[in-house]
């Protein structure tokens, strides 16, 4: 059953409707918010906010004008927008992410050989995951769409509420960022790369 | 092709999107250029390290949470703009006006003598104030502009009637306009 017929149930009185929109919709907003937050217990905790913020405010979805998704992501880059203003005021000293230990981000163990190329991994997925921090929001949403979710372009289109032209734009200069990001991490501490937002670039050598 | 250009265009080059023109404009800055030929290495680096990346799970009791914090809340309604209501406050409005003056309870002349009464007390005679109005057609002007400015109200309730619930969605945090 489409999205938008499940709202219109919704809107008729038949609130378990809601229950199927957010089995669907779950791991793409938990993915795409874990890109931009700094635990798997924030992206959860503002996935959960966001079903309910879209669930309060369902009378105001016009599918004539947006898709359910489209509309469901926006208010999900609302609400990490409002979290990470939280976040910015509040002193930012710990390198790992708050609520998680080294051993929590371990990756699978039966591929993984052994406990050093294990830990190796998880500093590897740390690495990027920070370095993602400091791309532009809509490029770094692209990103975790495409590379958590490892959702279509065209589905990312849909979810975004943009061209696919616009999306394939937005992962291309989104992936030069992240180079310009991971090659400055290698000269300098990743923490700093948290806190400089504007991404310098590269020196341009020849012209 | 300069440096700036081909940076633009290296990650869609890469993923084989770059136009046959492109690709030819930037194989020949890449052979000449060491600089951005690094940047390539650094793309083809980065997308092996996205490659690698691990999205999560929802937590497993992620549904039953929000269906409980659900059914707590009010069943939403359709928002609607209420034009026809709009309409109808405005038009009980001029109607209960229209029936207070036919009825003597608003005297509009006693109401204009006040006000000429209050400006001659500043020093401008009410016969004055009512031949220059007269004189400006005040009164044509005045009855022309209410009428323009129930069209105009009417006209802009229609016309945004598609975006009212959009822009209040907006207001509440959770559209963009």
């Amino acid at each position: 059953m489409p999205d938008e017929t499940l709202v219109a149930l919704i809107l008729q009185g038949d609130s378990s409707a809601f229950a199927p929109l957010v089995e669907r919709h779950k791991r793409g907003i938990v993915n795409f918010l874990y890109g931009t937050v700094r635990s798997t217990e924030d992206a959860n905790d503002l996935a959960q906010e966001t079903f309910i913020r879209a669930y309060s405010h369902l009378g105001t979805f016009n599918p004539q004008l947006a898709k359910f998704s489209t509309w469901l992501y926006q208010i999900a880059r609302n609400a990490a927008r409002t979290h990470l203003g939280k976040e910015r005021r509040r002193p930012q000293h710990e390198e790992l992410y708050e609520d998680e230990t080294l051993e929590q981000r371990l990756p699978d163990t039966r591929r993984e050989a052994s406990p050093d190329a294990m830990i190796l991994a998880a500093e590897e997925q740390q690495t990027v995951r920070s370095a993602l921090l400091t791309v532009p929001e809509k490029m770094r949403m692209a990103l975790s769409l495409r590379y958590y979710r490892h959702m279509e372009y065209q589905e990312i289109a849909d979810s975004m509420g943009v061209s696919l032209g616009n999306v394939k734009t937005l992962i291309h200069r989104g992936k030069a960022s992240l180079a310009r990001a991971l090659g400055r991490s290698r000269r300098s501490p990743i923490g700093d790369s948290h806190q400089t937002q504007e991404v310098g670039g590269r020196e341009l050598l020849c012209l | 092709m300069n440096c700036s250009a081909c940076e633009a265009r290296l990650a869609a080059y890469l993923e084989g999107d770059a136009s046959p023109r492109d690709v030819q404009l930037i194989e020949a800055h890449l052979n000449g250029c060491p600089s951005c030929r690094a940047l390539m290495q650094d793309l083809h680096a980065v997308e092996i390290r996205l490659e690698g990346l691990r999205g999560i799970e929802p937590r497993p009791d992620f549904t039953l949470g929000v269906m409980a914090a659900v059914a707590a809340l009010p069943v939403p309604k359709p928002a609607r703009l209420r034009v026809r209501w709009l309409l109808a406050y405005v038009a009980a409005g001029w109607a209960l006006l229209i029936a207070l003056t036919a009825a003597h309870v608003i005297n509009w002349q006693h109401a204009f003598a006040a006000v000429a009464t209050e400006f001659g007390k500043a020093g401008v005679a009410g016969s004055t104030l009512v031949d220059v109005g007269t004189r400006l057609h005040v009164p044509a002007y005045a009855a022309g502009a209410l009428g323009i400015e129930l069209l105009v109200l009417a006209a802009g309730a229609v016309a945004l009637r598609h975006y009212l619930p959009r822009l209040s969605g907006w207001i509440a945090g959770t559209q963009a306009i």
